[in-house]
């Protein structure tokens, strides 16, 4: 690789456009690069980090502050707790041991030894107790934050300049399902709303369709349980526009999903143009 | 050019100033913490916007980003380069990952901060253009962006901003990959040389 070749490829990298074995050649060859070549790319590294400071500026929501610093205080009130459990654990001993006097050494070792152990077990009980709860907590607490995401979303879309409405009807022995699409074009998002689907069986997951001419393009999987109704999210849809769509339509794949369709159809529905 | 000797003494003491923030960080210092992230936050936010265009994704990756200032500030090296590169790319690995998990046929668009470890200290230090935020960049940095052609601007901020690789963005805008090489180099060249020139002023 020649100087001229590799500054090039310094510029493309720290632009962030280099993969595969040109990066690879560009970051071996960094590692012999002369100090001359290696200020060359840091100051094209430089100046891509300073791309950002281009961008008209957004201020973040002021709850965010508050609420990152309650989460570094919870990291540090558990990591406390435990730096004080590892120190009370280690000092209790001690200093009984040094009291012991000859006569009733047996009996009152003994009976220290055995409420000793008695306290730390139940000590552990009691943590792992909490920590049950804890961990119970946290899964309520991702599960809720999920929901208010899709929620949000929900509102997001709704709220958007333009909003497409596709109606999908459950078919064959499922006519008693029925979903919707709510599509915003401009940011090609959308949510999926279904009811009344069947619960999914483990092996296997919906796979939604968008059909673009005869051609099936997916926009992803997802599975639903015993409850009536759910939502999901629908990201990068493979059209922009609803004249480009023939119809949406959902089926039952192996888990995972299939690069083209091949299980029963459940729901279908075409936007009104 | 006092002006200039006055632009680059500012920016060198705002990243001494931010070291020991981050120093105190490592401490466990949660005020440090917090200035720290007045003074990064709309920073941050701005790029993650920019780059999901999801107001709760970019919620998520500032916090993200935060914490991982707070757990790992101990392994910040001073002397291989400023806080704000740091952060910046931090968040924008972070934000990188997110877009990719969200569109799993993408490929790339990380940077890997490695290629910083490997530069030498002296190189590092020496080159005015790591700096700190500042309202003069602002203003530099638009003025780049406005100086290089709409076609080289298009290409950096699909690969800077919305992590594509130079592959993917030939692919989606049915260019040579040739030319979207080129566009990138050029358009890297113009902005570093604009910057350049400026400090050497």
């Amino acid at each position: 690789m020649t100087r001229e070749e590799f500054l090039g490829l310094g510029a493309e990298y720290a632009a962030g456009g280099l993969d595969g074995d040109e990066l690879e050649s560009f970051l071996a060859y960094l590692k012999k690069a002369s100090p001359a070549e290696a200020q060359e790319v840091a100051e094209f590294l430089s100046a891509a980090s300073l791309l950002p400071l281009a961008l008209e500026s957004k201020v973040p929501p002021t709850h965010m502050k508050k609420e990152l610093l309650r989460r570094i205080g919870a990291r540090d009130s558990i990591h406390q707790r435990m730096l004080t459990l590892e120190g009370g654990t280690t000092f209790t001993g001690t200093p009984a041991w040094r009291r012991w006097q000859p006569l009733g050494i047996a009996v009152s070792g003994l009976a220290m030894v055995l409420a000793f152990t008695l306290y730390v077990t139940n000590l552990l009980e009691t943590i792992d107790g909490q920590t049950g709860t804890i961990d119970r907590q946290n899964t309520r607490l991702v599960e809720l934050q999920a929901e208010l995401q899709r929620k949000e979303e929900l509102l997001n879309i709704l709220s958007a300049r333009r909003v497409e409405i596709v109606i999908m009807s459950g078919l064959g022995d499922h006519t008693g399902a029925f979903g919707k699409i709510l599509w915003d074009p401009e940011r090609r998002v959308a949510i999926l709303q279904v009811s009344n689907l069947p619960p999914v069986p483990p092996d296997k997951d919906y796979q939604l369709w968008v059909i673009k001419g005869a051609q099936p393009f997916s926009a992803g999987v997802f599975s639903v349980g015993s409850t009536e109704s759910y939502h999901f999210r629908v990201d990068h849809l493979a059209v922009t526009e609803p004249g480009q769509i023939a119809a949406f339509a959902l089926t039952l794949e192996p888990k995972g999903g299939v690069p083209a369709p091949t299980g029963t159809m459940y729901m279908a529905g075409s936007p009104k143009l | 050019m006092f002006a200039i000797l006055a632009l680059i003494k500012s920016f060198v003491e705002r990243n001494e100033y931010d070291v020991a923030l981050l120093g105190r960080i490592a401490g466990g210092d949660r005020a440090a913490f917090a200035e720290l992230y007045d003074r990064y936050s709309t920073l941050v936010f701005t790029m993650v916007s920019r780059m999901t265009k999801s107001q709760v994704d970019a919620e998520d990756l500032l916090q993200d980003t935060f914490l991982q200032v707070w757990s790992k500030a101990e392994t910040f090296v001073s002397t291989r380069g400023s806080v704000y590169t740091w952060i910046v790319t931090i968040s924008r690995n972070k934000a990188i990952d997110r877009l990719r998990s969200a569109d799993q046929s993408r490929r790339g668009g990380r940077l890997d901060d490695s290629a910083l470890q490997m530069m030498s200290d002296d190189g590092y230090r020496a080159n005015p253009l790591v700096a700190t935020i500042s309202s003069e960049y602002e203003n530099l940095m638009k003025e780049g962006l406005a100086s290089i052609s709409p076609e080289q601007r298009k290409v950096l901020e699909m690969s800077y901003f919305e992590g594509f690789t130079q592959s993917e963005i030939s692919d989606r805008l049915e260019l040579p990959l040739g030319t979207v090489k080129t566009r990138i180099r050029q358009g890297m060249i113009k902005i570093r040389n604009l910057l350049k020139g400026r400090i050497k002023t």
